[in-house]
């Protein structure tokens, strides 16, 4: 089952590296769409089904708690799992996005193993998992 | 409350291995040569009960090898699509991050900015080093600076 994905972050290489990371984990990626902020996001959105979200947190125009927000008054929020990748390890800043609907927080820097295991711990075990 | 040096070093020293496959060696700042080709200054801030900046400079070149190296591709394959800068400034976003934890525990909530690059020749780089108090390394034989300042 192909996985359409939509990677949110203001830097082209975090994009990059996260996209073959998730290659590399097996995930099975469908249709990869890519934004540098929740804004571009968004719009991205209005024309495109995705089954999973990754964002970062601190990103210019529109940050990922803004895009969170935004996401949860169009309800995308229940349909949608959304990720956030961040540099930030606060708990309390995890907890926060967690009550707001966020499935798993993957902090920076991110294997293989680890995005593998959120994208499985929301989406179910991928071909070649134990 | 100020960061212990050693930990800024400690941090970032685990950072660029992890990302970047590179290692950083302290190096007496006058024993560091600009570097040739220009350089780049990062700087970052970070607000919440401690206020400050992050400032890490390092030559043009070495943000090329950055890009190859976290991006996982050939120098060849760089264009004009590619900023070369956008890595370096991931690696000081990651070094941030990871400072912010290491000095002040997992509970306090800090904000971020966006990271900043800007180009600095020769000039540029002996005015950074006039001054200059934080680390200073040899990456992979790449002459770096890095401060991190804490305003409150």
């Amino acid at each position: 089952m192909a996985i359409n994905t939509l990677i949110v972050d203001d830097s082209t290489t975090v994009r990059a590296v996260l996209a073959k990371t998730l290659r590399l984990a097996g995930v099975p990626v469908g249709d990869l769409h890519q934004a540098g902020n929740g804004k571009e996001a968004l719009a991205i959105l209005q024309d495109a089904w995705v089954d999973l979200i990754f964002t970062d947190i601190n990103m210019p125009e529109m940050n990922g708690i803004e895009l969170i927000e935004a996401l949860s008054k169009d309800g995308l929020m229940e349909s949608v799992p959304v990720i956030v990748v961040s540099t930030e390890g606060s708990t309390t800043r995890i907890e926060e996005v967690k009550a707001k609907g966020v499935r798993a927080y993957l902090r920076k820097p991110f294997t293989p193993e680890s995005v593998r295991e959120v994208v499985e711990d929301i989406l179910g075990p991928m071909e070649g998992s134990a | 409350m100020t960061i212990e040096q050693e930990t800024v070093g400690e941090v970032f020293s685990e950072a660029i291995e992890a990302q970047a496959f590179m290692f950083a060696d302290e190096e007496p700042l006058e024993d560091l040569a600009p570097p040739a080709g220009g350089s780049v200054k990062l700087t970052m801030e970070f607000s919440g009960p401690h206020n400050g900046q992050l400032l890490l400079v390092i030559p043009r070149t070495m943000c090329t090898e950055l890009t190859v190296n976290i991006l996982g591709i050939e120098e060849e394959e760089i264009d004009e699509t590619i900023d070369i800068a956008d890595a370096a400034k991931e690696l000081l976003n990651v070094v941030c991050g990871q400072l912010l934890t290491a000095a002040y525990g997992q509970e306090p909530v800090f904000d971020l900015s966006v990271p900043l690059a800007a180009e600095l020749d020769e000039a540029g780089w002996q005015e950074q080093v006039n001054g200059f108090e934080g680390l200073s390394y040899l990456i992979d034989d790449y002459p770096a600076l890095l401060s991190v300042s804490v305003k409150d």
